[in-house]
């Protein structure tokens, strides 16, 4: 049942954490150090954070002739986002999930909706 | 001519099947009957539309619908007058809409899952009996992400707020929905919504979606009890539940309170005749329509 989490889930979690860790853009190799694991070969998180950026979670620079990587929004961003996501049953994204009971207030929703507007305009 | 009036008995039927559904008291007593046949009435509403409109415009080759788009294509609309003709485009495009606006919200609902999947990979954290990923955050919030790799989520502040046995019942409830691909269920009513957004439909959705719940708490209640799972809704509802207007709310509020009063009054469950009788009931509102597409009368 929780395929999340496990493999390819724990690899793109390190490498976020290891970006949130960082307060400036960093390279793949500077994550690689960050994660230090020395089984994780350097092509792996390249290909991570390439399809992280894909994802549109992760921005890249290019700052002298190499990318480096930062997280597109905060850890508690992303929280909030998908705490939105659940507690929101109106609009487009209604019937994406099936949740216990609405225990959110439509003001409590639109604080959240708020806090997360730049991110939700996309 | 005899096609499109079974047709049209057909839709009859399954108007009366909503009816009885929207209105009658038994739905509550027996939701996953109530959901099987909220099934067979869709299928039947849309087979039925288009079926009385294709066997309208296609009357002049007397034959099952199949057989007489077979004869058009191979034949040539000889036969047809204008507004036969008008009835069958408006049969072909009845059905390519339906089966187009299916196939969109399914895609924008595969994109929501994707993203909030996606996210859940990075910021949730199995809890320590891997039965369902944790989101730090203070507001409570339980609920099944379906999908390929479903999960079921639980905010820290529901694991705060509930105790040890009712959150037991809470996951069992998720659970159940994953079990019984509820989303499923729900998919062509909210793909309707979206197209329809007026107020019948609206209610119609947000009947079957409390079916799917009292499904679902069904399931819970036998293995934790009633009264679990009655606590566990009533206090979920009362962290969120300040008192507003607006409507959305007031019907959650609503089926909130259904669900609480349903588990604590416990109804009988409905006689086995009358289940055998809605299921046959079921199977013919779906299969009605359907078959006059094959079968020769």
């Amino acid at each position: 049942m929780i395929s999340v989490g496990r493999g390819r889930g724990e690899l793109e979690q390190d490498v976020m954490t290891a970006l949130w860790a960082q307060p400036e853009p960093v390279t793949a190799r500077a994550v690689l150090r960050a994660i230090g694991d020395p089984e994780l070969a350097y092509t792996t998180v390249k290909t991570v954070l390439e399809r992280l950026t894909r994802k549109q979670v992760v921005t890249r620079v290019s700052i002298d002739r190499a990318w480096r990587y930062s997280p597109a929004a905060s850890r508690d961003d992303y929280v909030a986002e998908l705490m939105l996501r659940a507690l929101d049953g109106t609009g487009d994204r209604d019937g994406a999930l099936v949740r216990f009971a609405r225990a959110v207030s439509p003001a409590d929703a639109e604080v959240l909706r708020a806090a997360l507007d730049p991110d939700d305009a996309r | 001519m005899i096609y499109a009036v079974h047709h049209a008995v057909a839709l009859v039927l399954a108007a009366a099947a909503a009816w009885t559904l929207v209105r009658g008291r038994w739905p509550h007593r027996a939701p996953r009957l109530a959901l099987l046949l909220w099934q067979a009435t869709a299928v039947s509403v849309v087979t039925g539309a288009v079926g009385l409109l294709l066997s309208l415009g296609l009357a002049p080759y007397g034959r099952g619908i199949g057989p007489a788009l077979g004869a058009l294509v191979v034949e040539g609309t000889a036969p047809l007058t204008g507004a036969h003709l008008a009835a069958v485009t408006a049969g072909l495009l009845l059905a390519g809409a339906a089966a187009g606006t299916q196939a969109h919200s399914s895609w924008r609902l595969w994109q929501h899952r994707s993203r909030h999947r996606l996210l859940l990979r990075l910021v949730g954290r199995p809890d320590p009996h891997g039965r369902a990923l944790v989101l730090d955050h203070p507001a409570a919030a339980a609920y099944y992400l379906p999908g390929p790799a479903g999960c079921v989520v639980v905010s820290t502040g529901a694991l705060d707020a509930l105790t040890d046995r009712e959150l037991a019942a809470v996951l069992a409830h998720e659970h159940a929905h994953a079990r019984g691909r509820h989303h499923l269920a729900l998919a062509p009513f909210h793909a309707l919504r979206r197209v329809l957004p007026v107020r019948p439909v609206a209610r119609v959705a947000a009947g079957v979606e409390l079916l799917v719940e009292m499904c679902a708490d069904d399931r819970a209640a036998r293995h934790h009890g009633t009264a679990t799972l009655a606590a566990a809704l009533h206090r979920f509802h009362e962290l969120g539940g300040r008192p507003t207007p607006t409507g959305t709310l007031a019907a959650a509020d609503h089926a909130v309170a259904l669900r609480v009063a349903r588990l604590r009054g416990a109804a009988p469950p409905i006689r086995r005749w009358i289940r055998w009788a809605i299921t046959l009931a079921a199977l013919a509102v779906a299969t009605t329509p359907a078959s006059l597409y094959v079968l020769p009368i």
